[in-house]
């Protein structure tokens, strides 16, 4: 897939997820974000294949984002190391 | 496996292999389908199976809730001109919806039979799909599903306990 399909996935994902949020559970909210964010993630994977503090944080995020139905918790916990991990990677 | 290890052991699969499913397996699961019980047996179901890969593959990019790539999207409607034409008001408020439920039920546990694994999703966006699908107006989505070859094992489901959900007779305060 090229840069632009890409780009276009994560858009079209980022606005129907905008346009569905008004009538579903409060939690989608934070979990279409952190699902948008692994996204990007993977975007930004292609030009930097080796950073490991990126694939770290793509890992945390990919383990933790089903838990939102089953466990909230961890979720959110999941959502605090994720933004943790964010400080190795500037 | 009888109807009670199939609903014991059912889980929403969200990881599917890059597999194929024979029409044959969907019929069989339209059939379950349309053999649910249905609200003054109106049965205004349809049952749209997607299954050209590129047009999986838009149906999945409009639909937030579907994930794992599956080979097979279900899109569950209910033809609102026939219902209100043979049914009543409470077709449209809820009925319809009712129906697909069940019949969704009946899917899933098919589905599982044949080692199918499935997934109900809510989370799409309906004037997107319809647009994709070409759908009727008078066509309501009920909701779609997810159907493919599972891609390993699922996570354990969490379930409330029997007490907290059972009550016989009348209810009592000491339920809260």
């Amino acid at each position: 897939m090229n840069n632009k399909e890409a780009y276009m996935e994560l858009l079209i994902y980022m606005i129907t997820s905008a346009a569905g949020l008004e009538n579903e559970p409060h939690i989608y909210g934070p979990l279409r974000m952190i699902e948008a964010s692994q996204r990007l993630c993977g975007l930004m994977q292609e030009e930097d294949p080796d950073n490991e503090d990126l694939k770290e944080l793509i890992r945390i995020i990919e383990n933790g984002k089903q838990k939102s139905t089953s466990d909230e918790e961890a979720f959110y916990q999941m959502l605090q190391d994720a933004a943790a991990k964010l400080v190795d990677l500037l | 496996m009888n109807v009670t290890e199939a609903i014991q052991s059912r889980r929403s699969i969200r990881k599917f292999q890059d597999k194929p499913v024979p029409t044959e397996l969907l019929l069989k699961l339209a059939d379950a389908g349309r053999s649910a019980p249905s609200a003054s047996n109106l049965q205004a179901w349809k049952f749209i199976f997607v299954t050209l890969p590129e047009l999986v593959s838009k149906v999945d990019l409009f639909s937030p809730g579907l994930s794992g790539k599956p080979p097979v999207i279900l899109v569950i409607c209910s033809d609102m001109d026939y219902a209100l034409k043979h049914g009543s008001r409470n077709s449209e408020i809820y009925g319809c919806m009712m129906d697909a439920s069940m019949a969704a039920e009946n899917i899933m546990l098919a589905a599982l039979e044949e080692g199918l694994g499935t997934c109900a999703v809510k989370s799409y966006n309906d004037a997107a799909v319809r647009k994709l699908l070409n759908l009727p107006d008078t066509y309501r989505i009920e909701m779609l599903m997810s159907i493919g070859w599972p891609d390993g094992e699922p996570r354990e489901s969490r379930r409330k306990s029997l007490e907290d959900v059972l009550i016989f007779n009348r209810w009592e305060e000491k339920h809260e």
